[in-house]
């Protein structure tokens, strides 16, 4: 169908020159005449459906900005956003492109400075609130799903207007009592851990609960105390998050995905042309032709039951590694065949989370040939081989009193000689493995809320390490076993989930959960700086790249599916990097 | 707590039991549960408690087509939870003609009625989806 209607405008541009292929460009001042510069500059048909694109290019130095080869101005708007300003002129948000007599395409802006609330990244309203082991819990566990504070919060923190602050807090502790049975509901379709299978009291009790007693009482409190009531007026907020890097020849391109999908994650290989998802929600992987958004394919992943994919890498092999968060099974896939390979001899409950990355940021076998994965249901590690599909599982450190499952152990990387495999925890710490022995040769436990999660290693060995609760990195030296430094982020608040070591640039990139925009880190110089993304609630995970240009792909993947964007995202910084 | 799961059990039992097409099927999986429930109900220390009225079934199904819509996490028939029991509302509200209030209240949240604790926002929800319900949560018996 839609293949149709795209022959169609092109059968109809034949003959009508409305919509021939066309350049928009403008200039966004200040109204006194000065340039604003690295305005974000989005165009899309103002109500976007799967397959659609939106574009969005940054305004220069100038003020001036310019969108080339646009299929078709039809039925297409533009809007300009900058965080810290308000639009002036034109006065609707979304101004409809028009073409001029001569058939130039152009529309200015005047912007005036100013706290817009409807476009701002729920990390301002953070910025508020005090600072300290109520704020980072509170970000671990409730930004794991969604951004904090996400429309639904900042709904139910307005009837919160009028109470006491006694009974702010019991509120908020009941919604936390709440998100224990919500959790039970985000498994994919079809899923055994799900309402459906596991009885109401047993969801609700905080022993098998990723949030327990502590967690309800610590944050009910927090919030209660602290979260804003009121959401409609932003000024005097503060946005900083950091040095934009974005300039004249920056672009971003979301390509939108089903909202019944829960695309989570993306991967590339050079081996394939088309962009690669894992869906959580629909139990299978999902196909993009990054040259015509519209083209998507489901993959459902060969498999008796749900296995919900959510974590998908690509190898120096052009295989696409999925692990799943149900089933105990791996799946390896060829994009090229598309044929499958199932790993199903990992222990029942075991749920594997992340498989070792090395410093491409590939699945990359160790000194003897063996994957290592995170076993986010046991707390354990494990080794895969991939030639038999023998697996061997490994213990790690559990605090006292903490549950293997809330542990949550998490990102995993390899160290460039394959001798040491390093993993994360969520609530507990940092640790790495002897891959030929197997023993914990090293640990470092982390302070609650910290919330180590993915991580990235780079060619010195060097491993970068998020804190998904305070809004701080810190980078490792593994073959010495010592912190070299922790860096604090611009925004404490951006819930860092993912660096990516960046060989081309020698740069780290993050993927922020909270903040609407990506940082990177420039591993020489140790500056950080920012790229805004132009939807809201833009929530990241891990960020990948085509290694063919260069560029950045994300994914949005705001839960519960449907309350946020769900796009594809391609990002090139504009920063010519040489590739090789 | 192991009765009401074995309660919630019978009742689907029976339930797919009386429906035309477990009955044309002759060894569905669903009897084999229903068996299976029936063993494990000799464990029930009050069987008398389970009286299958056609209410009762009404009941179910009603808290079955809300929990697909996740309000189970806040709110049952008869059971307390986070927020009041349907069979509360339904005697506080069904002299008022309150429909499009409480459609209202599911969409947008609000509270002060029963307790400090507000109602969540849904604004995924729509009043095509929600008016039936609510009808029906209206229509529960009780006083």
């Amino acid at each position: 169908m839609k293949n149709i209607s795209r022959l169609l405008l092109v059968v109809s541009c034949l003959i009508a020159p409305l919509c021939q292929a066309a350049d928009l460009s403008g200039r966004v001042t200040d109204g006194a005449g000065n340039p604003v510069p690295q305005v974000m500059i989005s165009v899309d048909n103002g109500n976007v459906q799967p397959g659609d694109t939106t574009v969005t290019v940054f305004s220069d130095e100038q003020g001036e900005y310019r969108i080339s080869e646009l299929e078709s101005i039809e039925g297409m708007t533009v809007r300009a956003v900058k965080a810290g300003y308000l639009v002036v002129e034109p006065e609707s948000t979304r101004v409809p492109l028009v073409a001029s007599a001569n058939g130039e395409v152009r529309q200015d802006f005047v912007l005036k400075p100013g706290m817009d609330a409807e476009t701002l990244p729920a990390s301002v309203w953070m910025e508020q609130m005090p600072a300290g082991a109520g704020r980072e819990l509170a970000l671990l566990q409730c930004a794991s799903c969604h951004q904090v504070p996400s429309r639904k919060m900042r709904d139910f923190a307005k009837h919160l207007a009028y109470l006491s602050e006694e009974d702010r807090i019991s509120s908020w502790k009941s919604m936390i009592q709440y998100m224990r049975i919500k959790v039970f509901e985000i498994g994919p379709d079809g899923s055994r851990v799900s309402p459906e299978y596991v009885d109401f009291e047993t969801m609700m009790n905080p022993d098998f609960s990723l949030f327990n007693l502590h967690d309800e009482e610590v944050i009910g409190e927090y919030l209660g105390k602290h979260m804003p009531t009121d959401y409609s007026d932003a000024t005097g907020l503060a946005y900083d998050q950091g040095p934009n890097l974005t300039n004249g020849d920056t672009l971003i391109r979301e390509i939108h995905l089903p909202k019944t999908s829960l695309i989570r994650e993306i991967a590339l290989t050079p081996a394939s042309p088309y962009l690669w998802g894992a869906d959580l929600q629909k139990n299978r992987l999902f196909r993009v032709d990054p040259d015509n958004p519209a083209d998507q394919v489901a993959y459902p992943v060969p498999f008796e039951g749900p296995t919900g994919p959510h974590t998908l890498n690509d190898d120096a092999d052009g295989f696409i590694w999925d692990a799943n968060i149900e089933g105990d099974v791996v799946h390896r896939f060829d994009p090229v065949t598309e044929e499958w390979k199932a790993y199903d001899q990992f222990p029942e409950g075991a749920v594997a989370h992340d498989i070792a990355l090395n410093s491409s940021f590939q699945v990359a076998k160790d000194i003897n040939g063996k994957l290592w994965l995170t076993l986010i249901g046991k707390n354990k590690m494990a080794s895969l081989d991939p030639e038999t599909g023998a697996v061997e599982e490994f213990d790690i450190p559990l605090a006292e009193g903490n549950k293997p499952f809330r542990a949550a152990v998490y990102g995993a990387a390899l160290r460039g000689d394959g001798k040491e495999v390093w993993f994360t925890q969520l609530t507990g710490g940092l640790g790495a493995l002897d891959t030929e022995t197997g023993e914990l040769v090293f640990w470092q436990d982390y302070p609650e809320g910290k919330g180590p999660r993915r991580i990235a290693i780079d060619d010195d060995d060097n491993l970068y390490v998020t804190l998904f609760g305070s809004g701080e990195m810190d980078i490792f030296d593994t073959r010495e076993h010592k912190l070299l430094k922790r860096v604090a982020l611009p925004d404490p608040n951006a819930a860092p989930y993912s660096a990516i070591w960046d060989r081309w640039r020698n740069v780290v990139w993050i993927g922020n959960s909270n903040a609407d925009a990506i940082y990177r880190y420039d591993v020489a110089s140790g500056e950080i700086g920012h790229i805004p993304l132009p939807s809201t609630h833009a929530y990241l995970r891990m960020i990948t790249f085509d290694r063919k240009t260069g560029n950045l792909w994300t994914a949005y993947s705001h839960m519960p599916i449907g309350s946020g964007p769900s796009s594809f995202v391609m990002i090139d910084p504009g920063d010519n990097p040489v590739i090789n | 707590m192991k009765l009401k799961i074995l309660l919630a059990t019978v009742i689907v039992a029976l339930i797919s039991a009386c429906s035309p097409s477990a009955e044309q099927e002759s060894q569905t999986p669903d009897q084999v549960g229903a068996s299976d429930a029936e063993e494990r109900l000799t464990d029930v220390e009050t069987p008398s408690a389970i009286k299958v009225t056609e209410a009762s079934v009404i009941e179910a199904q009603l808290e079955d087509d809300l929990s697909k819509l996740g309000c189970f996490a806040c709110h049952a028939v008869d059971e307390a939870r986070i927020g009041p029991t349907y069979r509360s509302i339904a005697v506080l509200y069904r002299q008022a003609d309150a429909k499009a209030l409480l459609v209202n209240k599911v969409i947008n949240g609000g509270g002060g009625i029963w307790g400090p604790m507000p109602m969540i926002s849904h604004p995924h929800l729509t009043p095509e989806i929600l008016n039936p319900l609510i009808e029906r949560i209206l229509a529960l018996p009780g006083e």
